[in-house]
């Protein structure tokens, strides 16, 4: 059984590059994705049975931060941040965890990471296991 | 859901391949005239039928429909005792492959099939059976869609059913086919069985509710007459009986409204019905939201239509005219917006029609949930406080050391359950749950601070000030409890951070983040931001260890035993009523947002900005991959750009865009997110070797327009040379020690070990190449001769070479695995080495804190720069290096004049670093510690002395001998003993005889290497070696700095990774030398420092 998966991303060949890596993933299925928070938040209460949110952080109309304090609320999925601004130890990886993110990863060159699968792909897949396993 | 999707798919493609299998044998049966006749004719209805259901079940309208005309056929056959003709086997043969083929595709796609090419069977199958009634053979009719044919059914209905159900009005019951009961049908009671939902086979034949054919309906069922959907052109006129269909409907004791409207109230196909409606939304959001642009796409229309279709057969009258008014769309052009709509349709229809996926609680009416943030908080809180008393009193039993019973727990938990469960608040609920399986104090505390957390993220998200003053919250009462026991939490870390046995992060870590979260709440009970920033930055940092299942970094360790002191210095003063000094917190978040371009071996994000004068919003999204990536390019003189891209706006540009930067001609470093109103933008820093102009040359090309990419501006990368630190910000000035790093003394032992097994397996290799190279047959021979033996007859000495030689094959296939081994145990040491490795950045930035703060301390100010940042050293030099610098730095700020200015050089060779520190202070006296770590550098070998220098200013010369250091050498052979020199040394080798005396250097001898170019010839003081006058001698001419020196050899044994060991106690006295390593063979090989021949010489 693949786990379910929502990408939360504005930028749209993010997403793409997103859902690409998760198709490499035998054990992943994107089942949704929304271009910020809000679209997000709306489309949780279809998505019962979701099991991990890659969550971006700068989007427009409600970014991944205000996203992550919601969601905490609603729903038992995982939630990792995969954002340009969360390289490790920054202000916002450590306001990410105060929040409660269970993952962050930072996307290795900016918002349109399109090297994503090579550069952070071993360490994403690790995390992404990580949270679902728990 | 999905999965029973995959179930119900599954089923319908194994049960339709069984229905087909049957089909088909029975008319091979009915074509061999074999057997009882009537009984094929009835095997073969039971299966189409069982197909057709099925079919309609999953709303394949096309397969249902082609099933649904051969199943008429065969009944006429059965019940109005048509001639089973060849051409009527002839065309159900036909309609068996055709039906399989449709079985497989929609196995796969999970859609109906395309109708067209199956139309003539539908033409023929209309044929045989106006034969059969004596009608006139209907001309073909048009490729018509399932929609249309079921416009035309509707028409016709009437007529249509006399004709095609006879049995509804006489048919005797057990002619029904037995597959009727839903219960004999493996599709059906897996579904039942898979959902536990009540049995179809109930008090009614659950299969005719959504087959309403004549087949398989129950006895009461049968007695209606229904509308057969038959596409008959033309079909014979029964008024009489037509007109008493609707009648016979209502005189079935049917309830009120449709009769449909009683199958949505069978769990059983309520649960199908609603499993396919929620199936479709999914499919249709996801269709939606993977769109290009705002074009309708087409794959949503069959999606709609065989729901549209599932809805007609359920006579749900308002759903088939959403469904169709969107149909229409296809044809007159529809948008986006028009799938949205209809999925918004669904929706609402689904929740009026289908009601929730899951039946709703019914809630105590004192249990229900207040609507309005602050009413919800304020109602949450008042309800949970009998919850908040019981843990006030269970804390206050616990701590007095009385039990708490588990039945107790329970109750809390049951109680505390009870009470958030209808506010519907996921993990508070679970967090409640977990007092049931607290068994000891400590559980009790992690409970119910996670309980407490769960509520202060309600609280956060329905805060919205204007809260009753006397409330009191719970993030209050969490801050309240984390800041009485700071100093417990604190001992706490300390106590985890000096574990030696930490083991991998997986187990460590989630006691550690549970006390660091402890230490946020403390932090922000006394409004401490930054303490409270760095904390969860330190929880960030260590979590990304964890994944990897590493004990955290040495780095880490530090930065943590760092925190837990200032924190406790903190802490004291403002529990004294002091005001704390937070300086040291704020130099540690700092170093926590750039440890990872530190450990990363680059400079950190803001070197960068400065260098390339980058806008400042690029600032949050430097990564070390980006800062590695942008100093690379700087090295390799590109020129930098901002491009400006409205990637969401136009994928087709994107896509050229990122093709374009991916393709080597430019190279990109880094974008970042920059909202213009409500569009989202994106700015790329990037790398070129071209020039302004050329590149918005190929912007253009990429965006004539000019509209959605631009190039925004060229970054002039500054001239500025000057040492990185010198525009740094201060860092921090730890003094935490971390020799007694469990994790780095384990990492050194770990290489060692490598190196040992390295070596070892160099001497494995040695022997088997000696073993392979064994001539066997010439050593039996001549130890034949030399016992007196007689020689071996040809033809023994033939099968004895035989066996050696398949015996030295052996050998040799032994030796090439032994290669490939042995190269990736060095691979393994290479890394194990590049592992422990830091760049000396690590410890000269923060250094410029300490000393600033030494120096304010004692009433002066000093500045602090450094060069060689960069240079990369094992984590125990660097640890000892710092300790030292601290040390002669403290001396000097305590001089009568200290030094106001600091310079320091570092630099690495081959088996020590060295390091300098100009100030420009006068002479002072050194302390006794100073003398202590100078005695016992020197003792072994190191250097560490103040030089007054003549023009003023104090210079500390610091030298420490590389512990652990792995080198490629060159092994060769003087005399007796092997050396090894470093191959990064050699400049080549060198045979010859040509050498000459230089009076000006007291007639040494110099070797002509070629015409003028005289190298001076340095014998190893240890070696017992005499150049060769006359003769050829070997040389290895070596090279240090700027001199070089030529090293009589007697042989070049061969190239070796090497693992040295420092030379100790009186070996340590042995000239030219730094260290010995175990050589390939297992010798020993004296290890030269080309240095130190040159400091001799």
């Amino acid at each position: 059984m693949a786990y379910k998966v929502m990408v939360v991303d504005d930028a749209a060949m993010m997403r793409l590059y997103i859902s690409s890596f998760l198709n490499s993933l035998p054990d992943f299925k994107m089942v949704a994705q929304a271009a910020n928070g809000q679209e997000a938040l709306d489309k949780l209460s279809d998505l019962p049975d979701l099991d991990l949110i890659l969550l971006d952080i700068e989007m427009p109309v409600m970014d991944g931060l205000e996203f992550l304090r919601h969601a905490k609320l609603k729903t038992r999925a995982k939630i990792c941040m995969l954002s340009s601004v969360t390289v490790s130890g920054s202000p916002l990886a450590a306001k990410a965890r105060e929040l409660g993110a269970d993952g962050v990863v930072a996307k290795p060159s900016g918002t349109v990471s399109h090297d994503l699968e090579e550069k952070t792909g071993d360490e994403l897949r690790n995390v992404m296991r990580s949270l679902v396993a728990a | 859901m999905s999965d029973e999707m995959d179930e119900i798919w599954e089923l319908y493609a194994d049960d339709g391949a069984q229905a087909l299998d049957a089909m088909e044998m029975a008319l091979e049966a009915l074509q061999a005239g074999e057997g009882d006749q009537a009984e094929h004719i009835g095997a073969l209805f039971r299966a189409v039928h069982t197909f057709k259901g099925n079919s309609r079940v999953l709303g394949l309208s096309t397969v249902e429909s082609r099933a649904h005309l051969s199943e008429d056929l065969i009944g006429l056959v059965r019940d109005e005792g048509a001639e089973l003709t060849e051409e009527i086997i002839d065309v159900l043969i036909e309609s068996g492959d055709i039906l399989r083929g449709m079985l497989d595709e929609t196995a796969v796609t999970r859609a109906d099939v395309s109708p067209e090419p199956s139309e003539h069977l539908m033409d023929r199958l209309r044929a045989v059976i106006a034969v059969c009634k004596g009608e006139e053979p209907p001309a073909a009719a048009p490729a018509d869609s399932p929609a249309e044919e079921k416009t035309e059914d509707t028409a016709d209905a009437a007529p249509e059913t006399t004709e095609a159900e006879p049995e509804a009005e006489d048919a005797p019951k057990e002619a029904a086919p037995a597959a009727s009961n839903p219960a004999d049908n493996p599709m059906f009671a897996a579904m039942a069985s898979l959902d536990d939902l009540p049995d179809p086979t109930g008090d009614r034949d659950d299969d005719d509710f959504f087959d309403d054919d004549h087949g398989d309906r129950s006895e009461e069922e049968l007695a209606e007459p229904e509308p057969e959907p038959e596409p008959e052109p033309e079909p014979a006129p029964e008024p009489a009986e037509a007109a008493a269909e609707p009648a016979a409907e209502g005189e079935g004791g049917e309830e009120a409204g449709s009769g449909l409207t009683r199958l949505l109230d069978d769990p059983v196909y309520l649960k199908i019905f609603t499993d396919m409606v929620v199936s479709t939304i999914d499919d249709l959001s996801l269709i939606r939201d993977v769109a290009d642009g705002e074009e309708l796409p087409e794959g949503a229309f069959p999606k709609a239509s065989s729901l549209c279709y599932a809805c007609e057969q359920l006579d749900l009258t308002e759903w088939v005219e959403t469904l169709q008014a969107f149909d229409t769309k296809k044809s007159d052009g529809g948008t986006l917006a028009d799938l949205s709509g209809l999925i918004e349709s669904l929706q609402k229809l689904k929740a009026a029609d289908l009601g929730g996926d899951e039946p709703e609680p019914e809630a105590e009416p004192e249990a229900e949930a207040p609507s309005g943030n602050n009413d919800t908080l304020v109602s949450l809180i008042n309800d949970l406080s009998e919850v908040f008393e019981d843990l006030q009193q269970f804390t206050s039993r616990m701590e007095a050391g009385q039990t708490v019973e588990a039945q107790e727990f329970n109750d809390l938990s049951d109680k505390a359950v009870k009470v958030v469960t209808p506010y519907e608040f996921i993990r508070v609920t679970e967090a409640a749950m977990n007092f049931a399986d607290v068994k000891k104090l400590k559980d009790f505390r992690s409970v119910e601070l996670k309980f407490y957390e769960e509520l202060a993220s309600v609280e956060g998200v329905l805060n919205k000030g204007g809260l009753p003053e006397d409330l009191v919250l719970p993030s209050q009462r969490l801050k309240n409890w984390c800041s009485e026991h700071i100093f417990d939490t604190l001992r706490d870390l300390r106590i985890g951070l000096d574990s030696q046995h930490k083991g991998s992060g997986s187990t460590w870590f989630p006691e550690f983040e549970q006390l660091m979260r402890r230490a946020f709440n403390a932090s922000a009970y006394y409004e401490i931001e930054t303490a409270s920033q760095l904390t969860m930055a330190l929880v960030d940092l260590f979590a990304r260890t964890r994944v990897s299942s590493q004990s955290p970094d040495v780095i880490l360790i530090q930065m943590a035993r760092g925190f837990v002191d200032t924190m406790e210095l903190v802490f004291d003063a403002l529990t004294q009523g002091d005001t704390p000094d937070i300086a040291k917190i704020e130099a540690l978040f700092e170093e926590a947002a750039n440890v990872s371009f530190l450990a990363s071996g680059v400079v950190t994000a803001r070197s960068i900005e400065q260098k390339l004068g980058l806008p400042k919003e690029f600032h949050r999204v430097l990564s070390p991959e980006s800062v590695k990536s942008a100093q690379s390019c700087i090295e390799n003189g590109l020129h930098f750009f901002i491009l400006t891209c409205d990637l969401n706006e136009d994928e087709k540009l994107a896509e050229n865009f990122l093709d374009w930067i991916s393709s080597g001609k430019a190279k990109m470093i880094t974008n970042v997110t920059v909202f213009v109103e409500d569009k989202t933008i994106f700015d790329f820093l990037i790398a070129a070797p071209m020039t302004e102009d050329i590149v918005a040359e190929a912007v253009s090309h990429l965006d004539p327009s000019g509209k959605k990419l631009s190039l925004k501006m060229a970054l002039q990368v500054a001239a500025d040379d000057a040492p990185v630190a010198a525009a740094e910000p201060a860092a921090s000035a730890e003094d935490a020690q971390i020799f007694a790093s469990g994790a780095m003394t384990e990492n050194l032992k770990l290489l060692e070990a490598v190196g040992e097994i390295s070596a070892a397996q160099s001497m494995i290799g040695a022997m088997l190449h000696k073993a392979s190279t064994r001539d066997l047959l010439y050593e039996v021979q001549t130890k034949m001769a030399e016992a007196g033996l007689p020689e071996l007859p040809l033809r023994a000495r033939g099968v004895l070479r035989g066996v050696f030689e398949e015996y030295l094959t052996e050998i040799q296939a032994i030796n090439e695995a032994e290669a490939q081994l042995s190269s990736q145990l060095s691979q393994l040491q290479e890394e194990s080495v590049s592992m422990r490795s830091r760049p000396a950045e690590v410890i000269l930035r923060p250094m410029q804190t300490f000393v600033s703060t030494e120096a304010r301390k004692l009433g002066s100010s000093a500045q602090f720069s450094y060069v060689g940042g960069e240079c990369s050293l094992d984590q125990l030099v660097l640890e000892e290096v710092r300790g030292l610098l601290k040390l002669a730095i403290s001396d000097r700020l305590r001089a009568k004049e200290p030094p106001s200015k600091f310079f320091l050089a570092i630099d690495r060779e081959e088996d020590r670093v060295r390091v300098e520190i100009t100030d420009n202070g006068k002479e002072c006296a050194v302390s006794d510690d100073f003398k202590a770590a100078s005695h016992e550098l020197t003792r072994r070998k190191g250097v560490m002395r103040f030089v007054t220098l003549p023009n003023g200013g104090v210079r500390l010369m610091l030298e420490v001998p590389l512990h652990t250091i792995v080198l490629e050498g060159m092994v060769v052979k003087i005399g007796d003993v092997r050396y090894v020199l470093p191959i990064e040394s050699i400049q080549r080798i060198h045979q010859g005889s040509k050498t000459v005396p230089i009076k000006a250097a007291g007639n040494r001898r110099m070797l002509v290497v070629d015409d003028n170019d005289y190298v001076p010839i340095r014998v190893l003081s240890s070696a017992r070696t005499q150049v060769h006058s006359g003769g050829q001698q070997l040389y290895v001419i070596v090279r240090n700095n700027a001199s070089r020196m030529a090293i009589p050899v007697d042989e070049l044994l061969g190239q070796q990774l090497v693992l040295l060991r420092p030379l100790r106690g009186v070996l340590s006295m042995v000239p030219d030398v730094t260290g010995v390593a175990i050589l390939s063979g297992g010798e020993i090989g004296m290890v030269v420092s080309v240095s130190r021949i040159e400091a001799a010489a």
